[in-house]
């Protein structure tokens, strides 16, 4: 069996395209949460040297000049949108592995002849354009990591190869790795290609030939497999899912300032809400948490303040880490003074059920049955469909700026495409 | 015929992801008989296949296609895992916008067609400015609305 992973060329512009015709052939860019800097750019805006991560205030001018469309991020399609692909995916596959929100790992058997199975990277390729509509490319490998980097090739190749590259043969590995930056590896950073540097490691061939020991005293054990899989040699577990968390964080900035004590009390509840639910999901407890508020970065003598407290016992349970964020809120906040940002992290995460226990708290025997008919209740209806009070409900003011947003046109009947 | 007095819904089973099965009155009495052959509601996901990855859910707005029996505001599965061929209800982009029209190949040359003997309009070739987003598969209409 070979790896391959498959990835949606400028998921979010593709997603937008597929239901707004008028956004086809022109420059476009989605914006990231809070409408602040490009995260997903059309081939038309590459061309107009808009970059990844260019803030919006920036490139205004470029914009205005050559008409450039904008559009909010709309998480709700491209979950969607990704539940999707994946779905096609599983059809050609036994494994499905999601990376990222537009990228899968599966697996194709190998032909006869050693080498992967190009024709039917294609046609995973034709029926995820064919079913969901989305422009997609492919990598194959005998390792994950190679699959990637062939992934990597596939679409600086896609107009030459058409968008599959196949790693399994050991001479076109060593022709292409030649040319390849080792920065560009999957999982080699800007620090660690750095490292790599003096040691005469330029090219991803340099890499491959790096002896494993001294992998390991440059990078660790981590780099020591990632030789090891650039080779063709399967680690097991090289495992290329985020690791278990260690903490989490749930920060946005405000759409407009906050001056007054209420809402920045609800705007940190929600996020405290939003942390906990993401750790329940992966059933971790935290024992730490951050609450953070602050102003304007732009501005002198904006307001900045934190407050940390320790969870004893380790939660998950909304109910406690939303009471700690209020009362956060309440040391924080200065009469007269604006916040433009706040946030909560939930850090030293552990296993739900292993974690200490604490000798003088009484568990809530409820709280198990309570939190699960809740995310239950949430993951049903939508989010936020239970909340606790604090948390005020509907949109606010305050809450992330999607401006732009396009419709939820998959997931609310109110918001479905019409036609004439 | 007196309906059966409202039950409260135990929260963990809307939790747990189970549709609910209300199976005669909890408390004192006899079981309910019925209890051992209790089955799913019927899904209507089921018949319109909205669960697989290709379905998708328009809306219809005006008449165009009146005589084929869709409505204004009627509701359309759409299916992208088809290949549009002759006779096909589908939904295009035409001239930057989605439109319904039936597929109807005349000598070898496919048309968008609409389907309303009131009102006349334009057939579009199918050409390569046009593109068929997807084929209809079955319409849902609310008389109440």
């Amino acid at each position: 069996m070979s790896w391959a992973i498959v990835d949606v060329s400028n998921f979010y512009v593709s997603a937008e395209r597929l239901f707004d015709p008028r956004l086809r052939n022109v420059p476009l860019i989605v914006l990231s949460n809070n409408d602040g800097c490009a995260i997903s750019r059309s081939e038309e805006a590459k061309a107009l040297h808009i970059k990844m991560g260019d803030p919006i205030f920036k490139i205004r001018d470029t914009i205005k000049r050559h008409g450039i469309q904008l559009r909010s991020s709309n998480y709700e399609l491209y979950a969607d949108l990704n539940r999707r692909f994946n779905a096609v995916i599983a059809e050609h596959s036994d494994v499905v592995e999601v990376y990222s929100i537009d990228e899968s790992f599966f697996r194709l058997p190998v032909l006869a002849n050693g080498l992967g199975n190009v024709r039917g990277a294609h046609q995973v390729r034709s029926a995820i354009l064919r079913c969901v509509g989305l422009p997609t490319r492919v990598g194959l490998g005998p390792t994950r990591t190679l699959s990637k980097v062939a992934n990597a090739l596939a679409k600086a190749t896609e107009k030459i190869w058409g968008g599959v590259v196949d790693l399994h043969d050991q001479a076109l590995r060593d022709r292409l790795f030649r040319e390849w930056p080792v920065g560009e590896v999957w999982g080699v950073g800007k620090a660690l290609a750095g490292r790599l540097r003096p040691l005469g490691v330029h090219t991803t061939a340099d890499l491959a030939a790096l002896p494993l020991t001294l992998a390991r005293d440059v990078g660790t054990v981590v780099l020591e497999r990632l030789v090891r899989e650039l080779n063709g040699i399967e680690c097991d577990d090289f495992h290329p899912e985020p690791e278990a968390l260690k903490g989490t964080a749930v920060t946005r900035s405000f759409g407009e300032p906050v001056t007054d004590l209420s809402s920045l009390r609800e705007a940190l509840s929600r996020r405290a809400w939003r942390a906990a639910e993401k750790i329940r999901a992966q059933q971790l407890v935290a024992t730490r948490m951050i609450a953070f508020a602050h102003g304007s970065r732009f501005k002198a003598n904006s307001p900045s303040a934190s407050r940390s407290a320790r969870l004893s016992p380790a939660t998950n349970d909304p109910r406690v880490i939303v009471a700690f964020a209020n009362r956060m809120a309440e040391a924080m906040f200065e009469n007269g003074r604006a916040y433009t940002k706040c946030g909560v992290l939930l850090e030293d995460l552990c296993a739900d059920g292993v974690s200490q226990g604490d000798l003088f708290a009484v568990p809530d025997p409820r709280a198990p049955g309570l939190l699960a008919a809740l995310d239950g209740i949430n993951a049903r209806f939508g989010r936020d469909t239970i909340g606790l009070a604090v948390q005020g409900i509907g949109a606010r003011q305050f809450d992330t700026k999607r401006s732009q947003k396009s419709p939820a046109w998959t997931t609310r009947l109110a918001e479905i495409p019409v036609a004439l | 015929m007196l309906l059966p007095p409202m039950q409260p819904v135990p929260i963990a089973a809307v939790s747990s992801g189970l549709r609910l099965r209300i199976i005669g009155a909890a408390g004192a009495g006899f079981p309910s008989p019925a209890q051992d052959w209790a089955d799913d509601a019927i899904s209507l996901i089921e018949l319109l296949r909205l669960d697989r990855a290709a379905s998708f859910v328009f809306r219809i707005s005006g008449s165009s296609m009146v005589d084929a029996g869709l409505h204004d505001n009627d509701v359309v599965v759409v299916d992208r895992d088809v290949t549009p061929s002759n006779g096909h209800i589908v939904i295009a982009i035409v001239e930057g916008g989605f439109v319904v029209r039936q597929l109807a190949v005349r000598q070898g040359v496919p048309f968008l067609e609409a389907r309303n003997s009131r009102m006349s309009y334009a057939a579009t070739v199918a050409d390569d400015a046009v593109e068929v987003w997807g084929v209809v598969r079955a319409s849902v209409r609310d008389y109440q609305r």
